[in-house]
């Protein structure tokens, strides 16, 4: 605005390549936005177990372990492995804390869309309780299809 | 200097400086507007107010019953012209805001709701739950952004007015950011700028609210009216003075001595009404000023609950339950909790009488222009003429749009009217204006300016708080005196122009000071009780009754400019229809009431 | 503590004097404190007592001016809602809000907010039919349309949820926190009709898609506003709108 001499001279903090380190809620957020490393891996874990899987010789008459040998190697000595178990292990963990924190923001975000500002209306517990029951339904599912098809 | 060529410039950016930018938009867009403010706009002292704004909507409601409301709570010193205009335009007013955005408190219909207050017959206070002076100015401020003719310099102090042979043409300000200074010339400056509780210790308002518009006008010979008229709001919080709002009261709160007594029904306000059916003009629902005052005499009589930061009354909220209390009074609920550990669902909150609002000001006709040609003023820091003697809550929210939509319109008609004007006069006194406020660096003096500013505030409390008499009214002038020779020894440690607070601190200070003598100098001229001011002394007690045969009339306090100290003169009040009468609320008022129907009717045969 | 107690604490400021500092340092304090001092009267004792030269703004000291945002210890708090006891034992570190050009010690250069604020077009846009109502009546708005809004019209315009936000931290063009706020509590206004005016700030790469999520803001705001909940409706907001003019692109 002015062309008179300013006094002004504002200091500009450098953003330091470390800035999420100084804060428990920015690395809180870290890990979680790192837990989607995780997810990649497992998608591409998945993604190799459905392309081995289509490598197979399924339409040949005589089938024996040669023609599903690309799939076996990926359950035996891919998911076998120590290493992709741990992987695998670390995989679930970092999506249970990723559902924690998820359904932790949910009663507010549902509250807000749902246009009730009022805990008394809709209190916490209620979301929470719905998200976890469908988490355990989908679970009891998943596991009972597996168990019959057995 | 930066110079400015500016149709209208607009000093203070809270209610009634924006809605007058605005008003001056509206009226022309190609009026070039500047609104100076020593803060963003959103800071504004305006943003503290709670309770709502006062305006006729229900069917039992009349513009006369505000009218008569309004000059009888001000104890008969009001403009009644004015009132009569202000009554007018005040729902207007209100609804406009509401077209802008303001979320007034709805009822399930969905048209807006009102509630009760104090001194007022009928409900009649617009609300935005406890936050209406907030959403107000939210409002204002968001709106104004919409009118690209007004300009704002935000954070901007204001040193001086600029005055060429009585004509007012200017101002010169300090740009905090930039730390230089700008000669600001406009056809109309408009001082909105605020009141001046500050003047006191122990208030309710922002530290930003240090009487700089009046001392302005003051020290240009432009008269401060009515300035003994201090208005202490009776439920402050306890040590910090934060306000509970009036709303409190109106939505049924109730107030206890320690006896668990409801002392107000001592006091011209009863009967008892029940708790929690609050009954207009009783009770807790009396003015501000009779409730302050009851609560001095309770301390006389010690029935007052003692606390490590003083004497207190309890405030009951607790029969109104979580659930409208969150709804209606959040704010409180949550100022009770943070600042004085009490959660008024559960238990009453100790509360005191606190400074809040001068009732005088810069002296201005029914539309803003002050007696110096250019000159306008709107808000806290001018007496337009309504508040009398004694402010009725919720008038000075409203008060802040009526006139500060008057004042643009007005302002509007003098830019069309006269040509914009420069002069090396002008430029001579910007840059003087500019030395005067450098040389303070110059001081080498010991003085602490906190002291300065601590002591004024106690002297002011002692000799001109709620009750008053010479001899302690003479040594708080004797006080104030002394602490402006001593103000100038005050030193500036900061030696930088950016952001110096110590700097602008020491000129607010400055303002203050003049602006408490102009209070105490009325208050020990006004020899009679009325309203906010009620004095114990005089001849056989003389002075403790209202005198309308002497004082009904306004004070007005000017400069001496050889002596530097203030010259009272009185002044006639306007008086229409409304004569004086004595001030009753309570089971009183409905007998006068009654008395003056059936003399009005026995007239009529 | 007890309500008479008189501690002491530390109190260590980032000062920054711009015509004689090449870069800010901080200065340590020692404050006497009691049950009921705010960290703003820490600071005002600062000030009258030991060094008249510390710059901070405040007014209201209720938090309702939003004035006095500053950094307690790393977190984005209003000083007036501060309390010492809450600190008992332990320092203060009081620094300018983060993500802020300093300008003087704890005063902060605020204007990218404010411009922020004023580029969303934060007003009623009446539509047409309305936009001459008489000022003897008021649109309807029931208490539940009231509702939908309100909450995010609470914004004290502190800056507090800047200074929590990474994203504005890396990207000083994001809209950011308070502005996406407010343009949301417009949208959703029931008197206005301006939201196709509104859309592209919301809709654009520094408008809701800017935001991860991280969720900090509504952690720091003092007033409760919930501007990540704003936020992610206002991304539903943004989506709907994608959808609809992927079928009706002329509108």
């Amino acid at each position: 605005m002015s062309e008179v001499k300013s006094f002004r001279k504002p200091y500009h903090p450098e953003v330091k390549a470390t800035w999420w380190k100084e804060n428990p809620f920015y690395i809180r957020y870290m890990i979680r936005e790192g837990t989607a490393v995780l997810a990649l891996f497992a998608t591409l874990e998945i993604a190799l177990g459905i392309f081995l899987f289509a490598m197979c010789d399924l339409d040949s008459g005589n089938q024996n372990a040669d023609s599903v040998a690309p799939y076996l190697w990926w359950v035996q000595s891919f998911l076998g492995n120590p290493v992709v178990i741990a992987l695998n292990v670390l995989t679930l963990v970092a999506q249970l804390f990723h559902m924690v924190t998820w359904f932790n923001l949910m009663p507010k975000a549902v509250r807000v869309f749902m246009n009730k500002n009022s805990t008394e209306l809709l209190p916490d517990y209620v979301t929470k309780i719905g998200l976890y029951a469908a988490v355990i339904g989908g679970f009891v599912v998943v596991l009972g299809a597996a168990l019959l098809t057995k | 200097m930066e110079k400015y060529q500016y149709d209208v410039a607009i000093v203070g950016a809270g209610g009634a400086g924006l809605r007058a930018a605005i008003a001056v938009a509206q009226a022309d867009p190609k009026l070039r507007i500047a609104l100076i403010s020593k803060v963003y706009p959103m800071r504004s002292h305006t943003v503290a107010a709670e309770g709502g704004a006062a305006g006729v909507v229900r069917e039992d409601d009349s513009l006369q019953k505000h009218f008569e409301d309004t000059v009888a709570g001000g104890d008969w010193l009001c403009e009644q012209d004015v009132v009569e205009y202000f009554v007018r335009h005040t729902t207007p007013e209100l609804y406009q805001l509401e077209h802008w955005g303001c979320p007034w408190s709805r009822k399930p219909n969905g048209d807006v709701n009102v509630r009760r207050f104090g001194g007022m017959k009928v409900p009649r206070t617009w609300f935005a739950a406890d936050k209406s002076g907030f959403h107000m100015l939210h409002t204002l401020f968001q709106t104004s952004v919409s009118f690209p003719s007004i300009e704002r310099f935000d954070e901007h102090f204001v040193l001086d007015l600029l005055v060429e042979d009585g004509v007012c043409r200017g101002v010169v300000c300090y740009d905090l950011q930039n730390g230089i200074f700008r000669q600001i010339n406009a056809k109309a400056v408009f001082l909105a700028t605020g009141g001046a509780g500050r003047c006191y210790l122990f208030n309710t308002n922002g530290g930003i609210v240090t009487g700089d518009g009046q001392a302005l006008a003051y020290r240009h010979g432009v008269p401060l009216r009515d300035m003994e008229f201090v208005q202490y709001h009776p439920t402050g919080l306890l040590g910090c003075g934060l306000l509970m709002t009036e709303g409190c009261r109106g939505e049924g709160g109730v107030l206890y001595n320690k006896d668990h007594y409801r002392y107000l029904q001592d006091y011209g306000l009863g009967p008892e009404t029940p708790v929690g059916q609050p009954k207009n003009k009783y009770m807790e629902l009396g003015p501000r000023d009779r409730l302050s005052q009851a609560f001095w005499n309770e301390s006389k009589k010690g029935r007052t609950i003692k606390y490590p930061l003083g004497e207190a009354v309890l405030l009951d909220l607790t029969h109104l339950g979580e659930k409208y209390l969150h709804e209606r009074l959040p704010l409180i609920c949550e100022l009770a909790q943070t600042y004085s550990g009490v959660d008024p669902v559960k238990a009453p909150v100790p509360v005191r009488p606190v400074v809040h609002y001068t009732m005088g000001g810069i002296e201005t006709d029914g539309r803003t222009a002050t007696p110096m040609e250019g000159l306008y003023a709107a808000g806290e820091c001018a007496s337009v003429g309504i508040h009398g003697a004694n402010r009725l809550g919720s008038n000075s929210l409203v008060e802040t749009v009526v006139f500060g939509k008057a004042g643009g319109d007005a302002m509007a008609e003098r830019a069309h009217a006269v040509k914009d004007y420069d002069s090396a006069e002008l430029a001579r006194q910007a840059e003087a204006a500019e030395k005067r406020a450098l040389s303070l660096f110059d001081i080498k003096g010991t003085e602490s300016q906190g002291k300065v500013r601590h002591e004024m505030g106690e002297s002011m409390e002692a000799g001109v708080g709620i009750y008053r008499e010479e001899e302690s009214m003479a040594a708080t002038i004797k006080k104030l005196k002394e602490l402006k020779q001593r103000y100038k020894n005050i030193g500036i440690s900061d030696r930088g122009r950016v952001f110096n607070t110590e700097w602008m601190n020491l000129i607010e200070l400055g303002y203050t000071l003049d602006v408490a003598q102009t209070m105490v100098y009325s208050a020990i001229n006004r020899k009679e009780s009325r309203g906010s001011h009620q004095r114990l002394d005089g001849p056989n007690g003389a002075y403790k009754q209202r005198d309308d045969v002497n004082f009904l009339k306004h004070s007005l306090a000017f400069l001496n400019q050889e002596t530097g100290e203030p010259e009272i003169k009185l002044q006639d009040v306007k008086i229409t229809t409304f004569q004086p009468a004595k001030r009753v609320y309570g089971a009183e008022a409905e007998q006068a009431e009654v008395a003056r129907k059936a003399k009005a009717a026995k007239e009529a045969k | 503590m007890a309500e008479n107690d008189i501690k002491n604490m530390k109190i260590t400021v980032l000062r920054y004097r711009p015509e004689q500092d090449e870069k800010p340092w901080e200065q340590t304090f020692d404050v006497p404190y009691h049950h009921g001092t705010s960290l703003l009267e820490a600071l005002f004792y600062i000030k009258d007592n030991l060094e008249p030269s510390l710059s901070f703004r405040w007014s209201c000291r209720m938090a309702i001016c939003g004035s006095c945002g500053m950094m307690v210890n790393g977190v984005p708090h209003l000083a007036c809602k501060t309390f010492l006891r809450d600190y008992d034992g332990q320092s203060l570190k009081i620094e300018p809000l983060a993500n802020f050009p300093i300008e003087r010690d704890l005063v902060v250069d605020l204007s990218d907010l404010i411009e922020k604020i004023e580029l969303i077009k934060p007003y009623i846009i009446p539509s047409k039919k309305d936009a001459n109502m008489p000022l003897n009546k008021n649109f309807k708005q029931s208490p539940m349309q009231m509702e939908a809004y309100l909450q995010f019209a609470q914004c004290i315009n502190c800056g507090c949820c800047y200074a929590a936000c990474p994203q504005y931290k890396l990207n000083p063009e994001f809209i950011g926190p308070a502005a996406l706020t407010l343009l949301y509590r417009y949208n959703t206004d029931s008197r206005d009709s301006g939201t196709a005016q509104r859309l592209p700030f919301l809709n654009s790469e520094n408008g809701v898609w800017g935001c991860t999520f991280v969720g900090y803001c509504s952690e720091v705001c003092p007033k409760q506003v919930d501007p990540s909940s704003a936020i992610q409706l206002g991304k539903k907001m943004s989506a709907t709108d994608y959808v609809i003019k992927l079928f009706k692109p002329e509108e």
